[in-house]
C-alpha cells in the first residue's frame, strides 16, 4: 500500500502542503470559500514539525499494526475499502485514545463543533494525495512500503 | 544597498506587488517564501501587508501563492524601460537609480547573472539553412544522428597500420573528452551557487554523457563519485587546489578570464561564505572570496605554457587541459598564443555569460558578443593552420537550440551552458545573486535557502532540457540535410545574415540572406 | 442437543474476544468459532456507558462493531448465556444452563467486574455499581426524577459516572478513600487542578473519607453515612451539609466505583493457575492446554513493572485478544507488553498518564516537569530512558511518549525539549527519523 514519506531534505517549509490539505478536505475543495471562514475551515490533517532550517510534514504512516485501531474504544477507527487507516467521524467520541498510542504523534484533536480525533485519511477522493502534488520540492514522496 | 550607508537615497519601489484580495487566502506561504521579507502577515488585520521597497522581482511568491493572488511588476533595475520613468530614453530609470545609490553610498555597485542592456544580439540575426529540392532532409526519427562530440588536440595526421588483431592506429592521440551531446556546464562556483546546485548538474552530466564544471569553488567531497565528468577549474585564487582535485577530474580548466567579467577576478561576498564553502575553498568563514585579476603566476604567454604543461606532468598527460578566457578585443591573436601554449581546449566566454557577483559597469561595459569572438577566433585558427590543435568551446548566454547550432557552424566544437541549466532549475534572472538571498535557492548557501533546490528533481529538469535542445539540434540538422555535428562545424555556408552590416557579415564570416 | 464439533471456542465478548476473532480471520483460519456471553448485547463499547448515561450517544452509537460483525467473521454467538466451569482435562465448558461445550482450543476473556466492599445498605435499591452496559440504563431510569447522588470512589470510572450524572442535571458528591482523587491516574499536582475543575463544576469532593453506610428508606437509598469528617485535602471544610464527625449526605442514588477485579469463577478449582488474575506466558497460553487468556482477566506483560500483571486497560486488551487469536489460528505471534496508561477528559480538561507516575528515591531517576497557562507536563525518566508521562491539559503528541517508552529510546541529546511546546519528531536524533520516516531505499534516481 503507498504511503505518503516525508523528506526532510527537501522540505522547504513552505507549507503549501497545508493549504492543499485543507481545501481537499473543504467541501466546496474551492481555496477561497475553504478559508474563508476560520471556525469552520478544515484543519490540517498533517502535522507539520519546523527547528531552524530542518523541517517536514508528518502524517499518519499507516501502520500495519496499527495501535491506534487496537486503542479505539469505540469502533471509529478502522480500515476502509483501500487499507487505510480512517476514523470514522460519525463514530468518534473524542476520547484520545488513539492520541496517546500514536507513537508519531499523528493524531489531532478537533473539538469545534464536534469532538473527534482527526488524521491524515490519504485523500479518498484523489489518485495522489493532494499534499504530495502541491509540494513543489519532492519533500512528500508516495510510495509503497518495497 | 546595504545598510552600512550614512546617507540614504529616497527610491520609489522598483518593483510593484500587486494583491489580488479577493484571491488571497492569508495561507502565508509568500511570506515564507519571500527571502527578502517583502511580506508580513498582520494578525490584528488579518492581512497580509507587502513593502514593495524590498521586493526584487524574483518572481518567487508569485510562483508559489496557491491561488495566483499575487502579480508582481519588475521595475526599473531588472526590466529597463520599465514604469515610472519611462519618458526618457537616454536619463533612464537605470541610471537615475544607480546615481541615487552611489551618492549615497560611494560604493561600486554590484550585479548577477549576464548583461541585460540592449547591445546586438547576433544570434537573432543569423539564419539557417534547409534542404530543398537537392541534397534531401534526413529524418530524425528515422535515422541516426551523431551529435556525439571530442574534445582535445587533434593530431595534424592520422597514420594506421595492421596489428595482429586488425587495423589500428599507429598516432597517438592526446587525451579526449568524448560528450554525447556538443553541450557542456559552465563554471559556477560552489559558494557563488550552493551544493544542491553542484549535485543537479553533476547528476545531470552523468545521465546525459556530459561534464559539469566546479569553478573557482574547489571540488565538495561529496561529489567525488561525479568526478569522471566534472572539469575541475584553476582559477586566480587558486581555491581548492590540490593535488586530489587534479587527478581526480576528466579534465582541468584554467580560468584567465569570464565573459561577465573581463579583466577582474571573481567575487564571492562574505555573506555567501558558509561553514562547507569555507572548507571547500580553503578560507576562513565570512570572508569575501576575492580572486586577483590576473594569475600572479601567468604575466605572459610564455607563463600559460609553462603551467599548462606543469598541469598536464601532474596528471601524466591524461586529462586535456583547456583555458578559458573572456572574450575582449584582441581575443583571436590570444587564441593562437594560447592553442600555440599547449591548450587543449580554449574557452571563450562572451558579454552575455552570468556571474553571482560583479561590478555593475564591467559587466554591462566590458568585453564582446560571443558570436564575433568565436567566428574570429575560428577563422584566425584556420588562418594559422593551427585549428586542430585544440578545440573551441563557446560560452556567454547560450539561450536555445538555435544559439547553439549556429555557434556550432560558425566553429565551435561545444557550447558551455551557465544561466540556462539556472533558469532550468527555476532561476528567474533577476539578477540580485550577489545578495546570498535567493528565493529559488540557487545562488544562496543560507541553508534556509538552498533546501528549496532537490539535486534529483533540479537535476532532471536540467536533464530534459538538454534533452531537447538535444532533439531540436537533430530536427535542424536533419532539416540540412547533415546526419552528423561534425559536418556542421564550422561550416558557415549553412549560415546567413539578416540585418546585418558589410563589416559584421565579414567578421563571421557569413553571406547576407539572399545571397 | 445436536453435537458441537470442537472449534475456537471464546468466553467473552469485549474487546479481548472480538480481538481474537479477527486475529482467527486475519490469519485465514476458517474453524467453527462460538463465542459465549453473559451479556444479552452485540459486542459494544463498554467505555461509551459513561456517554450514554450523559445522553450524548444512543444505541446504535454503543456498537463496537457493526452488527453484521458475527456473520461476517462467521462466528456463532451465544448471548445472554453465563459460562459457568471450564474443565481442562476434558476440554469442555460448561454452561450455567447445563449444555457442555467441547473445543478445539479455548480462549477466557471474561474481563473484570466492579468490586463491592462489604458496605452496609448496598443492597438497597438505588446503589449501582458501573460496568455494563444494563447498568448505565438502569442507572439512567433510576436518574429521572431524582436530585442527588453520591458516587463512591474518584478514580477513572467514579469521576467519569459522576460527570455523567450532573450532565444529566444531578448534584453530585464523591468520596474517595484515598487522599486525592484519581489516585492511580494523576499525580498530586494533577489531581488537585483536576478537583478544582471539577469543584467548579458543582461536584462536591471528598477525600481521605469512605462510606460506612448506606440508609434507606422502605427499601431505598436515602443518604449515606461518612465514616470521618468531611473535609478536603487542604483541610478546609466543604461547603454543602455541615457537621462534626460521621456526615451524613443525603443521596437518592448511590454508585460503587472502587475498582475492578477480574472474573475467574470460570477457573475456579481448576488446573488452570492463577494468581491475581490468569497466568499466561508470551503467547496468551494458560497453563493448561490449549487455554488462552487475554484482557482484564489475564496477567500479561507489563513493559515499565518488568513482570506479569493485571493490566486492565482497552488497548492491552486488545492486543493480548489478537495474540491469541493468531496463536490459536496455528500461528506465532508473541505478546510484546504493554503498562499503564490512561485517557479521560472531566468537563473539558483532558488528562493522559502513561507508565509509572511517581520516582522512587533511586539512583537513575529524574523527574521533569512544568506547569503554566498551557497544562501541566511531568516526564518520569530512568537512566535518561522515560518510564512515564503525564500531561494535563497539554495533551497533544503524548503518543511520542508511548513511543519513547516502549522503544527504551535514550532522550539524553534532546531531554530540554521535552516539555517544551513544540516537542515533536524533529526533536529526536537525525538517525530516528530517518530510519522511521524516510521512504524505502532503492529508489531509481535517474531521470524519467
Amino acid at each position: 500500500m503507498k504511503r505518503v514519506y516525508p523528506v526532510e531534505e527537501h522540505c522547504m517549509a513552505c507549507r503549501r502542503c497545508e493549504v492543499a490539505c485543507i481545501v481537499e478536505h473543504s467541501p466546496s475543495k474551492d481555496p477561497v470559500k475553504a478559508y474563508s471562514n476560520p471556525a469552520t475551515r478544515p484543519l490540517n490533517r498533517a502535522i507539520f514539525e519546523e527547528k531552524g532550517p530542518r523541517s517536514f510534514s508528518l502524517m499518519c504512516r499507516q501502520c500495519e499494526d496499527a495501535p491506534c485501531i487496537e486503542a479505539c474504544m469505540t469502533g471509529a477507527m478502522g480500515r476502509d475499502a483501500r487499507g487505510v487507516v480512517v476514523v470514522d467521524e460519525g463514530r468518534c467520541v473524542g476520547c484520545w485514545m488513539c492520541l496517546m498510542v500514536c507513537p508519531y504523534g499523528a493524531l489531532q484533536r478537533e473539538e469545534r463543533t464536534r469532538k473527534i480525533s482527526l488524521k491524515c485519511d490519504l485523500c479518498p477522493d484523489r489518485e495522489t494525495p493532494a499534499c504530495v502534488e502541491a509540494c513543489t520540492n519532492r519533500a512528500l514522496v508516495f510510495e509503497d512500503e518495497s | 544597498m546595504d545598510d552600512k550607508e550614512m546617507l540614504r537615497t529616497l527610491l520609489p519601489p522598483d518593483c510593484r506587488v500587486i494583491r489580488d484580495e479577493g484571491k488571497c487566502i492569508r495561507c502565508q506561504v509568500c511570506v515564507r517564501q519571500c527571502s527578502y521579507e517583502t511580506h508580513s502577515y498582520d494578525p490584528a488585520e488579518d492581512t497580509i501587508r507587502s513593502d514593495e521597497s524590498r521586493c526584487v522581482g524574483c518572481f518567487r511568491c508569485q510562483a508559489m501563492c496557491p491561488t495566483g493572488a499575487l502579480t508582481v511588476l519588475r521595475g526599473a533595475e531588472t526590466a529597463p524601460g520599465h514604469y515610472g520613468y519611462s519618458d526618457n530614453d537616454y536619463w533612464t530609470a537605470r541610471h537615475i537609480r544607480a546615481i541615487g545609490k552611489q551618492a549615497a553610498t560611494g560604493g561600486i555597485l554590484l550585479t548577477g547573472m549576464g548583461c541585460p542592456l540592449d547591445y546586438p544580439v547576433y544570434w537573432d540575426r543569423i539564419l539557417l539553412d534547409a534542404s530543398q529540392v537537392t541534397n534531401p532532409s534526413i529524418d530524425p526519427l528515422r535515422e541516426p544522428m551523431e551529435l556525439r562530440t571530442f574534445l582535445g588536440a587533434k593530431p595534424d595526421r592520422m597514420e594506421i597500420e595492421m596489428g595482429p588483431t586488425g587495423l589500428r592506429a599507429k598516432t597517438t592521440v592526446p587525451p579526449q573528452l568524448e560528450l554525447k551531446t556538443p553541450i557542456l556546464f559552465s563554471a559556477m562556483s560552489y559558494g557563488a551557487v550552493n551544493l544542491n546546485v553542484c549535485e543537479a548538474l553533476a547528476r545531470a552530466a552523468k545521465e546525459l554523457g556530459t561534464y559539469w564544471n566546479t569553478g573557482e569553488g574547489g571540488l565538495p567531497r561529496s561529489l567525488y563519485p561525479y568526478a569522471d565528468h566534472t572539469i575541475v577549474q584553476v582559477a586566480s585564487g587558486r581555491f581548492g587546489v590540490h593535488a586530489e582535485y587534479l587527478q581526480t577530474a576528466a579534465a582541468i580548466e584554467i580560468k584567465i578570464g569570464q565573459g561577465a567579467k573581463p579583466g577582474i577576478g571573481g567575487h564571492l561576498p562574505g555573506e555567501k561564505v558558509f561553514e562547507m564553502v569555507s572548507e571547500t575553498r580553503m578560507i576562513p568563514e565570512g570572508t569575501d572570496a576575492i580572486s586577483p585579476a590576473p594569475q600572479h603566476d601567468i604575466y605572459s604567454i610564455e607563463d600559460l605554457k609553462q603551467l599548462v604543461f606543469a598541469l598536464k606532468e601532474a596528471t601524466n598527460y591524461s586529462k586535456p587541459i583547456f583555458v578559458k578566457i573572456a572574450a575582449v578585443h584582441n581575443v583571436a591573436a590570444i587564441a593562437s598564443g594560447i592553442v600555440r601554449g599547449g591548450a587543449d581546449v580554449i574557452a571563450i566566454d562572451g558579454f552575455r555569460g552570468g556571474t553571482g557577483a560583479a561590478p555593475t559597469v564591467i559587466r554591462d561595459n566590458v568585453g564582446i558578443p560571443i558570436e564575433l569572438a568565436l567566428a574570429a577566433v575560428d577563422s584566425r585558427l584556420r588562418q594559422e593552420g593551427i585549428r586542430q590543435q585544440a578545440s573551441i568551446v563557446a560560452a556567454g548566454g547560450f539561450r536555445s537550440s538555435a544559439d547553439i547550432i549556429k555557434a556550432i557552424a560558425l566553429g565551435a566544437d561545444a557550447i558551455y551552458i551557465g544561466t540556462a541549466a539556472l533558469v532550468a532549475m527555476g532561476c528567474t534572472v533577476c539578477q540580485k545573486c550577489y545578495t546570498g538571498k535567493c528565493p529559488w535557492g540557487i545562488a544562496t548557501n543560507d541553508p534556509y535557502l538552498a533546501r528549496r533546490v532537490n539535486p534529483e528533481l533540479a537535476g532532471e529538469r536540467v536533464v530534459n532540457l538538454i534533452r531537447a535542445w538535444s532533439s531540436e539540434i537533430e530536427e535542424m540538422l536533419g532539416g540540412m540535410g547533415i546526419n552528423a555535428i561534425e559536418s556542421l562545424r564550422g561550416n558557415r555556408l549553412h549560415l546567413r545574415g539578416i540585418g546585418l552590416t558589410q563589416k559584421e557579415l565579414e567578421i563571421l564570416g557569413i553571406l547576407h540572406a539572399g545571397e | 442437543m445436536a453435537r458441537i464439533a470442537p472449534g475456537h471456542v471464546i468466553i467473552g465478548n469485549s474487546v479481548a474476544a472480538i480481538a481474537a476473532v479477527e486475529a482467527i480471520r486475519q490469519a485465514g483460519n476458517c474453524g467453527p468459532i462460538l463465542l459465549i456471553s453473559d451479556e444479552p448485547h452485540p459486542p459494544y463499547s463498554r467505555p461509551l456507558i459513561s456517554e450514554l448515561l450523559a445522553g450524548q450517544v444512543e444505541a446504535e452509537r454503543m456498537l463496537y462493531r457493526p452488527g453484521e460483525f458475527y456473520s461476517e467473521h462467521q462466528v456463532e454467538a451465544l448471548l445472554g448465556v453465563r459460562a459457568q466451569r471450564v474443565d481442562p482435562e476434558k476440554k469442555v465448558v460448561k454452561l450455567e444452563d447445563g449444555r457442555r461445550i467441547p473445543y478445539q482450543d479455548l480462549l477466557i476473556a471474561t474481563g473484570s467486574s466492579p468490586f463491592v466492599p462489604p458496605i452496609e445498605g448496598s443492597d438497597l435499591q438505588g446503589v449501582f455499581t458501573f460496568m455494563k452496559w444494563l447498568d448505565a440504563s438502569g442507572i439512567q431510569r433510576a436518574a429521572l426524577g431524582k436530585q442527588l447522588a453520591t458516587v463512591i470512589g474518584a478514580g477513572l470510572i467514579g469521576l467519569k459516572v459522576a460527570e455523567a450524572l450532573r450532565h444529566i442535571g444531578l448534584e453530585v458528591n464523591v468520596v474517595e478513600l484515598a487522599p486525592r482523587i484519581l489516585p492511580a491516574a494523576a499525580d498530586e499536582t494533577a489531581s488537585a487542578i483536576i478537583e478544582k475543575h471539577l469543584r467548579s463544576q458543582g461536584l462536591r469532593i471528598f477525600t481521605g473519607n469512605a462510606v460506612s453506610k448506606i440508609e434507606g428508606e422502605q427499601g431505598a437509598v436515602k443518604r449515606v453515612l461518612l465514616k470521618g469528617v468531611a473535609r478536603s485535602p487542604s483541610g478546609d471544610r466543604h461547603p454543602g451539609p455541615t457537621g462534626l464527625g460521621g456526615e451524613r449526605l443525603p443521596a437518592d442514588m448511590v454508585v460503587i466505583a472502587v475498582g475492578v477485579k477480574p472474573n475467574l469463577d470460570v477457573v475456579k478449582g481448576t488446573s488452570i493457575q492463577v494468581r491475581r488474575g490468569i497466568v499466561v506466558d508470551s503467547h496468551m497460553r494458560a497453563t493448561a492446554p490449549d487455554v488462552y487468556a487475554a484482557g482484564d482477566v489475564a496477567e500479561g506483560y507489563d513493559l515499565i513493572m518488568g513482570e506479569n500483571r493485571l493490566l486492565p486497560i482497552w488497548p492491552a486488551a486488545y492486543r493480548q485478544g489478537s495474540v491469541a487469536g493468531a496463536n490459536m489460528a496455528g500461528e506465532d505471534k508473541e505478546y510484546d507488553g504493554y503498562f499503564a496508561m490512561n485517557s479521560i477528559e472531566l468537563f473539558g480538561l483532558p488528562l493522559i498518564s502513561m507508565g509509572r507516575l511517581d520516582s522512587p528515591a533511586e539512583a537513575g531517576y529524574e523527574v521533569l516537569s512544568r506547569n503554566d497557562s498551557s497544562g501541566y507536563r511531568k516526564v518520569i525518566l530512568k537512566d535518561d530512558i522515560v518510564v512515564g508521562a503525564l500531561f494535563l491539559r497539554a495533551i497533544d503528541r503524548a503518543g511520542i511518549f508511548a513511543g519513547l517508552i516502549r522503544e527504551r529510546l535514550s532522550v539524553e541529546a534532546f531531554k530540554q525539549e521535552l516539555l517544551k511546546d513544540d516537542f515533536g519528531l524533529i526533536s529526536l536524533p537525525r538517525e530516528w527519523r530517518k530510519a522511521k520516516l524516510a521512504p524505502p531505499p532503492a529508489r531509481k534516481t535517474s531521470a524519467k
